[in-house]
């Protein structure tokens, strides 16, 4: 190759490197921008979706609360276990409770409370019929006779 | 053999295109909707469940004191009234041995946590209108393998329970 021919080479070889800088700096503004490229469509998961620790805290809430007579309705339902006169006032309470109860935004519709032991149900309050098992917590409470009484709260959010 | 300056040219020209087209299949994938899904809040939610969980073993430890030291008056053929209390003891022993039946029969009620519950302390402070329940013991522990936290809740408390109280519990216990 004579000395031209190096030089033509050379300058071949620059105008490929320009025109390659020239292309890559345009597709990099293209990917960069959004107008040309969409960006990534970002979703954020939160850990705890299903309602059940607001749920959780609403039912521990509506425990430790009081009545009009001033005595928590955990021991209402504790004292309703073992009479049952005090199932109707029992129920009367628990719906004011559940009108008056507001924490923040309320997002709750619609809420069905129920007590049971050894699997029977002794107490229910709400208008709530069925409900996602997500949406329901549930709390031990002690019983007079030495066992345990399970305290459900199923809502509809 | 030395190329000539069309034959250098064409080579060029092909490196061209194939960057080009590396480039195009690099914008073509970056097009394309890309759907990220970031997890956030493992921590604070494992945060609220330990608090939900003390909270709520805290109240059954209260309540089963209160009970227990109603079921150890009634033992103690302590009568209902105003004052009932009054120049009354009952046995610290009845009283532990009804509040340890109580623990014992705890768990949560959330199949993923366990909770361990130390032996408590208690004392009994009796005066003329109630009975003041303290309980002292070592940490309650919370644990969930499925959400990987241990957490330990203080599990002193103070209850009162009061002469009326006892009046109710007094009528409904066997």
């Amino acid at each position: 190759m004579n000395k031209r021919g190096i030089i033509e080479d050379m300058v071949a070889f620059l105008v490929a490197f320009v025109i390659l800088s020239v292309i890559f700096l345009v597709l990099l503004i293209a990917i960069t921008i959004p107008f040309f490229g969409q960006q990534a469509e970002l979703s954020l998961v939160f850990d705890e979706d299903t309602g059940s620790k607001v749920c959780q805290q609403n039912l521990l809430s509506y425990l430790k609360a009081t009545d009009s007579s001033g005595r928590e309705f955990a021991k209402q339902i504790i004292f309703a276990d073992k009479d049952a006169s005090l199932r109707e006032n029992l129920v009367i309470e628990t719906e004011k409770f559940f009108e008056n109860y507001k924490r923040g935004i309320e997002l709750r519709n619609r809420w069905f409370i129920q007590s049971s032991k050894n699997n029977v149900n002794f107490f229910t309050a709400g208008e709530l019929v069925t409900y996602e098992p997500k949406d329901s917590c549930s709390q031990y409470i002690p019983g007079l006779a030495g066992e345990k009484i399970l305290v459900t709260l199923g809502v509809e959010y | 053999m030395a190329m000539n300056k069309r034959g250098t040219f064409l080579v060029y020209l092909a490196i061209v295109f194939i960057i080009l087209i590396g480039f195009s299949a690099i914008f073509l994938k970056n097009f394309a909707i890309k759907e990220v899904f970031v997890k956030v809040g493992d921590k604070e939610a494992n945060m609220l469940s330990t608090y939900s969980e003390a909270e709520a073993v805290r109240e059954y430890i209260k309540q089963s004191a209160e009970i227990a030291a109603a079921k150890a008056a009634k033992k103690a053929n302590i009568k209902t009234g105003a004052n009932c209390f009054a120049d009354q003891q009952i046995n610290l022993i009845d009283l532990q041995s009804e509040f340890k039946n109580y623990l014992d029969l705890y768990k949560s009620p959330r199949q993923d946590t366990l909770i361990t519950l130390q032996e408590s302390k208690l004392e009994a402070f009796i005066e003329a209108d109630k009975i003041l329940i303290t309980g002292r013991g070592e940490d309650i522990l919370i644990t969930s393998d499925k959400d990987k936290f241990e957490y330990s809740a203080v599990s002193d408390f103070k209850e009162d329970l009061t002469c009326s109280e006892y009046e109710t519990y007094y009528g409904l216990l066997a």
